[in-house]
């Protein structure tokens, strides 16, 4: 009798608190074969509208019949990230297909993610755009198809973009810099890794005009000068700042740049015009320096580190100065003693 | 203070709390731990309840509130050894999550059950939510039929139903062709 009670006890009650709770820890794939299981939980699950923001297939096989099947169901209506990072067989004509379609059903959306999907267009681009008036996140690495026209298309139909990663669009020029500089006056993340086509004509427009950038990589570009690496310490925010491969980044340049009094984290990596001068600065002026690399720069002396330790020894838990021969004191324990909370001792490889 | 001899009391020095399980056995416990189970707090707050007495628990056996008593005693021990010192925070909860990990590995499925039905109705947050975190663990890459059976729960979909379900969710499976 006792048991019996107990079994309807937790039919009742226990379940329902139970799948509320674990269903928000699952996997995707272990998440949707519960809708398998019984058709009280089908429905029990699909009243948790929280379960059903984001849709995931990285990776996939035939991931674009897969999207437009999966956007088509009304459980979807009110996606707010769609991720695609990597998934196989995804064209032009499916984001276009979801246009015509489904555009209902991305109304809500706020985040986008195309990395490596390297059939992607400039069509596919104005497709999907024209879709999801409210999109914040829009991340598509490594995709040399796109261009200036593409971003014509995301400035003019997501009006909201925060953050915006670029990362090997090797076809992007300063034309595609001036769009989201005129037009996202408040965007927080950029990501131009390896858009080799840029100029210092470019970043001047981001820098001029983008004051609430919090986050700017620039890693492996080489084609930067000071006239455009002086004009960083404009952007008071600045927190993330990759600069991997700057080569022509003076002293001067990089001094400028302590004027980011809220920097976090700086790569100077490969940045061998620099020497003391520049890194002492950045010591004195970024107090909150957490993670810096000085890989392969020759120019710096104990001095920079001792300069650093006065002003960050708190803070700083990443240091890579390998490579850097002018450093003499830079064993394990010599980094320690000036920086006592270091734990990362090596970022480039 | 009355002592049953089943389960070790606690030093006297503070108040303690008598707690009765469903087959009559009772627990006394410190006031501090007792009040890691809501539903035992919210029994005291009523006014004119006296700390003597009993608190009747009519839904949980007595080896789950052994066992629900047992962690919260231990939780409440580890909570006072954290403070503003950032290497004892962490000792602390590298020692709680041990803690869960131990009393879950030694849990069979039945047993999980009913400590998140004795946590559910006792009302313990933190214990419930590592209880159906380790529900989730095992319920991870596992067939339907072991979900069924895990839930007590029948598949009653007819098959027009099921067959409709698994067209649907069939994008989301590889290896799967999607219509």
């Amino acid at each position: 009798m006792e048991e019996a009670e107990a079994e309807r006890t937790w039919n009742r009650e226990t379940i329902p608190k139970v799948l509320r709770i674990v269903s928000t820890r699952l996997p995707q794939r272990d998440l949707i074969s519960l809708l398998l299981v019984s058709p009280w939980l089908h429905r029990t699950l699909l009243s948790y509208p929280s379960l059903w923001l984001v849709l995931d297939l990285c990776e996939m096989g035939n991931a674009g019949n897969r999207l437009v099947a999966a956007i088509s169901l009304p459980r979807y209506h009110h996606v707010k990230q769609i991720k695609l990072e990597f998934a196989q067989d995804i064209e032009d004509k499916h984001l276009e297909l979801l246009k015509s379609k489904c555009s209902d059903s991305l109304q809500n959306l706020e985040s986008l993610n195309l990395n490596g999907c390297q059939k992607i267009s400039d069509k596919g681009i104005e497709a999907i755009t024209s879709a999801c008036p409210i999109l914040k996140i829009f991340t598509i690495y490594w995709n040399v198809r796109i261009t200036d026209m593409g971003m014509e298309h995301l400035v003019k139909n997501c009006k909201h973009v925060t953050d915006l990663n670029l990362s090997g669009c090797k076809n992007i020029s300063d034309k595609s810099l001036q769009l989201v500089a005129e037009n996202y006056p408040k965007l927080e993340s950029l990501n131009l890794t390896r858009c080799i086509k840029l100029t210092d004509h470019g970043l001047l427009q981001i820098v001029f005009k983008c004051s609430f950038l919090q986050s700017l990589n620039l890693y492996a570009l080489s084609g930067f000068t000071d006239e455009a690496y002086k004009k960083i310490s404009l952007l008071a925010h600045l927190k993330f700042l990759d600069l991997c491969g700057a080569q022509n980044l003076s002293d001067e340049g990089l001094s400028c740049m302590a004027k980011c009094a809220n920097l976090v984290s700086l790569n100077l990596t490969w940045c061998v015009r620099v020497t003391d001068a520049g890194v002492i600065a950045i010591a004195q002026g970024c107090t909150s320096l957490e993670f810096l690399s000085l890989f392969g720069i020759i120019g710096v002396t104990d001095e920079c580190l001792e300069a650093l330790s006065r002003s960050c020894s708190n803070t700083i838990t990443t240091l890579d100065v390998n490579g850097c021969i002018g450093i003499k004191r830079r064993s394990r324990d010599e980094l320690l003693h000036l920086f006592p909370y270091l734990k990362c001792f090596k970022v480039h490889s | 203070m009355a002592n049953n001899g089943e389960n070790p009391s606690p030093d006297v020095g503070g108040k303690t709390v008598k707690l009765k399980a469903d087959d009559g056995e009772i627990f006394e416990v410190e006031e501090a731990v007792a009040m890691e189970l809501q539903t035992v707090k919210s029994f005291f707050d009523d006014d004119g309840v006296s700390y003597d007495t009993v608190v009747p628990l009519l839904n949980v056996s007595s080896t789950a509130l052994a066992k629900v008593i047992q962690y919260c005693r231990r939780a409440v021990e580890l909570r006072a050894k954290s403070g503003d010192d950032e290497g004892a925070n962490e000792k602390a909860r590298e020692e709680r999550e041990g803690l869960e990990a131990e009393l879950v590995r030694e849990e069979s499925d039945e047993g999980i059950k009913e400590l998140i039905l004795a946590a559910n109705y006792l009302n313990i947050k933190d214990m419930l939510s590592f209880l159906c975190r380790a529900v989730g663990d095992r319920i991870k890459n596992k067939s339907v039929e072991y979900v069924r059976r895990f839930f007590v729960l029948e598949n009653d979909f007819s098959p027009e139903e099921e067959e409709r379900t698994r067209n649907e969710v069939a994008w989301a499976f590889e290896g799967v062709d999607a219509d």
